[in-house]
């Protein structure tokens, strides 16, 4: 190199990259798949076990699932902006990137959503459970995606940290599908064994996503990208928010639902609720500081830095 | 500057069409479908014209923007984007960061390092490999380009550009970025902005002769003295990194890449998708599992 590493200098301190023109649209869909894979795992998991009173959970849960999918086809199309050229999306498979690869997952988990629903309302409640499992599986796909499709951007904040960006995704994916699954037992099933397992299950799903937002924070200083985060207007909604109204409050709630038999009712609705406000607010964070990290160059040369 | 054997053949100012093969006389290649072209950018020959500019807007017809002062420098282009395909950077190195105003650069720079800046058309490409319709590939003459009548503006392109070069237009809802001429690479014609360039900074041409020229111009330069001289996107130097092999459009710098708003370790998106997708699958697989449990101890 020419001249020894030291401040990193900036052109004018104009961006070096461009940011996303993704915004509100993209990241409620990130939410809305995400939930419609988590809803459509939870139900189908306690079909599978034929927990009693698991059969009105299910159906409701996979008439959520079958209508999220749909919403978030309609909310990828009218963010294209070309839209009347939505079925190009289907004219190749490109495994390298995300964006293809989630065009396949949704619309794989939307066929078999479409069909298991179906399929129960008729009566066929073998094949909505075969279905429901095949739909389940891409649910995982549906959980995942949308972190890889950030993190393989050169957006220094999507791409700092790609793996635990990940995680984070896919357990606020199963956090607001267990929320929801939650809320649908308490209103349709007698069980009250069913909140509670999802409480359960929302609980550590959250304290997973908790754990990892830490590991990835640390990894953002560490990379020198974390600024967006910190700062205004991002950085008191992300802390205020996102990690403690959406991540530990339901957790806490969740955990004490366990030992306050009167008062269980009331926690599990108010975690589920928070645990859901928190996995749309956590993507729409994500993805806004993200375009703003995009937009400062300094944050941008310190991630393109080699290392060892 | 040598005349090339064929140019008396054409003698006239106005030709009656297209000479053959007319990049042989302008640019000292012949341009075959099936090998590799592109551009070096010697910045040091750089006087900032912007005559690139400016031919690639006539010729790709490209409309005007940005009609203000930057008020930051020279440069009221400011990025390139849908609509400006070739950008040129002026730095000016008014201290060289001393506070006492001393100035270290050489005087026949003149304070100045100038960058003509343009789609890289890497190898590895990571805007082609975002796109989800096809819409972008990669020519007979190994260069990327976006294919008007099948992107449909899903914009993930923009954000998977590791140099910020590919942007979306808001008058027609594509993404359009420099298709290194891929209209005149076609009929045998230099790109716009090489052929304009007045001093040769911009040499277009064959990209292993590319390599050759920018290595010899490399070390003539170390000779005289400007050690500081070395190449950004070539194979093995900053720029070709990442999993990025090399740029089709490299660059001759003297100063830090940042200097001209080039990362100096930048990436290849893809690269990050399967770790990411591992490890989402794998948590989301774990949960389920968990959930089976939780849900086990409800019977």
């Amino acid at each position: 190199m020419a001249t020894p590493a030291g401040k990193i200098p900036t052109y004018y301190g104009r961006p070096a990259i461009k940011p996303s023109l993704y915004g509100w649209i993209v990241a409620l869909y990130i939410f809305v798949g995400g939930l419609a894979a988590g809803v459509q795992i939870m139900v189908t998991a306690a079909e599978l076990l034929a927990i009693p009173g698991s059969g009105n959970v299910s159906f409701v849960g996979r008439a959520i699932a079958l209508a999220l999918a749909i919403f978030g086809g309609i909310l990828l199309i009218i963010d294209l902006h070309t839209k009347s050229r939505f079925y190009n999306m289907l004219r190749i498979f490109r495994p390298t990137s995300p964006m293809s690869i989630g065009t396949y997952a949704l619309i794989g988990f939307g066929f078999w959503s479409l069909v298991a629903f179906i399929a129960q309302a008729v009566g066929a409640s073998l094949i909505g459970l075969v279905c429901g499992c095949f739909a389940a599986v891409t649910g995982w796909w549906m959980a995942s995606y949308t972190a890889s499709l950030l993190a393989a951007t050169a957006t220094p904040l999507w791409a700092a940290a790609p793996k635990l960006l990940a995680v984070r995704f896919a357990a606020s994916a199963l956090a607001t599908g267990a929320a929801a699954a939650c809320l649908i037992s308490l209103g349709v099933s007698a069980n009250p064994g069913l909140p509670r397992a999802f409480g359960n299950l929302g609980a550590l799903a959250l304290f997973i996503q908790l754990v990892a937002s830490i590991g990835s924070a640390a990894i953002y200083r560490k990379v020198g990208v974390n600024d967006p985060l910190q700062g205004w207007p991002w950085g008191p909604l992300y802390i205020a928010g996102v990690q403690l109204a959406g991540i530990l409050a339901p957790l806490v709630l969740y955990v004490l639902a366990n030992f306050f038999h009167g008062a269980g009712t009331t926690f599990w609705l108010i975690a589920s609720g928070l645990a859901l406000c928190g996995g749309l607010l956590m993507r729409a964070v994500v993805l806004l500081a993200g375009n703003a990290s995009a937009r400062r160059p300094e944050d941008y040369f310190s991630f393109a830095q080699e290392r060892g | 500057m040598t005349i090339h054997p064929r140019a008396p053949k054409d003698p006239r100012s106005i030709l009656p069409g297209l000479i053959p093969d007319e990049s042989e006389l302008t640019a000292g290649v012949k341009i075959e479908a099936g090998r590799q072209y592109g551009f070096f950018t010697d910045t040091t020959l750089c006087i900032g014209c912007k005559a690139c500019e400016v031919a690639c807007k006539e010729w790709n017809a490209l409309p005007a923007e940005n009609l203000t002062l930057t008020g930051m420098s020279y440069d009221n282009t400011g990025a390139l984007s849908a609509n400006t395909w070739r950008h040129v950077a002026f730095v000016e190195k008014v201290r060289d960061g001393k506070a006492d105003g001393t100035m270290l650069m050489p005087p026949f720079q003149s304070h100045w390092k100038m960058m003509s800046d343009v789609c890289k058309h890497c190898d590895n490409a990571p805007c082609q490999e975002a796109c989800p319709t096809g819409a972008l590939f990669r020519t007979e003459f190994d260069t990327v380009v976006v294919q008007q009548d099948i992107c449909n503006g899903c914009g993930y392109c923009v954000p998977a550009c590791p140099f910020g070069v590919i942007d979306l237009s808001h008058f027609d809802g594509k993404a359009h970025k420099c298709t290194l001429c891929y209209d005149r690479l076609k009929v045998g014609l230099e790109p716009a902005c090489a052929k304009s360039c007045p001093t040769n900074s911009i040499q277009f041409g064959e990209l292993s002769e590319l390599h050759e020229r920018a290595n010899r111009r490399v070390a003539s330069l170390h000779d005289q003295g400007a050690h500081d001289a070395y190449l950004y996107g070539a194979p093995e130097t900053p720029g070709a990194t990442g999993g990025l092999n090399h740029l089709h459009a490299f660059f001759l710098l003297t100063d830090r890449p940042e200097v001209y708003n080039l990362p100096s370790h930048p990436s290849r998106g893809a690269n990050r998708v399967l770790p990411s997708l591992i490890a989402g699958i794998a948590t989301a697989i774990v949960l389920t599992g968990a959930a089976f449990g939780f849900l086990l101890t409800t019977l």
